[in-house]
């Protein structure tokens, strides 16, 4: 197994895969290439922090923490089965149709496990922002007349 | 023998006539414009103009300078009555866009403020802040390719608003507007920026981390709307 081929197999990993546990070619693989052991650590560390964080969840989501969850959900898209899924609960208690981010500036981590070359705000908005800011769109089901934009720096 | 060169030439004749005749007759026409400047209506008409007709070519010829507003075509009458319609068509005032800001501050207030209830509304489905309050509002007007600002008091703070509006596409009911927008202040220096595509009537509200710890969360929303002509 080489390095290219991990991507599509973590989209389905279990955990245990990830922490390098068992025998299969991915487990195998994580254990014994440091590059994509630290990616699967890196994974593993969001889910964490995911499944604590949407215990949590209520009701509507102070900024920060929707923000946060805004750049676990882009740092995570390529892991997108499970981390849509787990998102769910929050979106419908906060009224969210959609959080999307993207980026005015560069972010190494997140452009090593973006799905795509260039982050992109969807439905039209064509979004452009300053250098160095990162941005979350929130667009809500109930309000399709109002989207909302909030920037913050990149690597907050 | 001679009979044949003045058959011939009879022949010659008869074939240029015809020639001449096959051109087709132009005709001349001035059109005055309110709006398009002569150069942008040169360019709009140019397919309709057959400069390269054997025997009668169009022509496109303004008075004056491009940007004065009449414009002198020699075409065909059916070509004339074609560009007299597409001059008509898009001969119209560029639409007038009114930008209405509202600045709102986060955690500014626990009691709901009406001005702003719409987008509190919004707000508070999606964050936690205690509160909001309007701390200043404007309504900028301009058409594609205005520059705008405006300066806003605040309580102990000033703020200020730089827009651009890029371009206007569509009706008031389903059209939108690409605008760049900024709000900055003297003791913040630019709180954020950003250009955006937002329908008509819908509300864009912009938000950012907290510009300084001593502040409160700033909030900027934006709404376009076509005035009626």
């Amino acid at each position: 197994m080489n390095c290219s081929e991990t991507p599509e197999l973590m989209l389905e990993a279990e955990l245990a895969e990830l922490e390098g546990n068992g025998d299969s070619e991915l487990a195998r693989h994580v254990r014994t290439c440091p590059e994509c052991g630290a990616a699967a650590g890196r994974v593993l560390e969001e889910q964490r922090w995911l499944g604590e964080y949407l215990s949590e969840a209520r009701s509507n989501t102070p900024v920060e923490q929707a923000l946060r969850l805004a750049q676990v959900k882009a740092r995570s898209r390529w892991r997108r089965r499970r981390i849509w899924q787990a998102a769910i609960p929050l979106a419908a208690a906060a009224g969210m149709a959609s959080v999307i981010v993207t980026h005015g500036g560069r972010n190494s981590a997140l452009e090593q496990v973006w799905e795509g070359n260039s982050p992109q705000v969807e439905r039209g908005l064509d979004l452009v922002t300053s250098p160095g800011k990162d941005v979350a769109v929130f667009e809500m089901e109930d309000r399709p007349d109002i989207v909302v934009v909030w920037f913050f720096e990149t690597g907050d | 023998m001679m009979t044949a060169r003045v058959t011939l030439a009879a022949i010659a004749l008869v074939a240029v006539t015809t020639a001449c005749n096959s051109s087709p007759e132009l005709d001349t026409r001035t059109f005055e414009l309110q709006y398009l400047d002569a150069y942008t209506a040169a360019s709009l008409i140019e397919p309709y103009v057959y400069t390269d007709r054997e025997g009668a070519a169009g022509t496109i010829s303004t008075a004056g300078d491009m940007v004065s507003h009449l414009i002198t075509v020699r075409e065909t009458p059916d070509n004339l009555d074609k560009i007299g319609r597409v001059l008509a068509e898009y001969d119209q005032p560029a639409p007038m866009v009114q930008l209405h800001f509202q600045v709102i501050e986060a955690n500014g207030n626990t009691t709901q403020d009406p001005s702003i209830e719409d987008v509190e509304s919004a707000l508070r489905q999606l964050f936690r802040f205690q509160g909001y309050r309007l701390l200043s509002e404007a309504v900028l007007s301009g058409v594609a390719g205005s520059s705008m600002s405006q300066n806003l008091g605040g309580e102990g703070q000033g703020f200020g608003i730089r827009a651009n509006i890029l371009d206007v596409r569509g009706g008031p009911d389903s059209g939108t507007v690409r605008f760049e927008v900024s709000l900055y202040g003297p003791p913040l220096g630019e709180v954020f920026e950003t250009t955006a595509n937002v329908r008509m009537g819908q509300t864009m509200v912009l938000g950012s981390t907290r510009p300084s710890p001593a502040m409160e969360t700033l909030i900027l929303a934006v709404r376009p709307e076509v005035m009626k002509q």
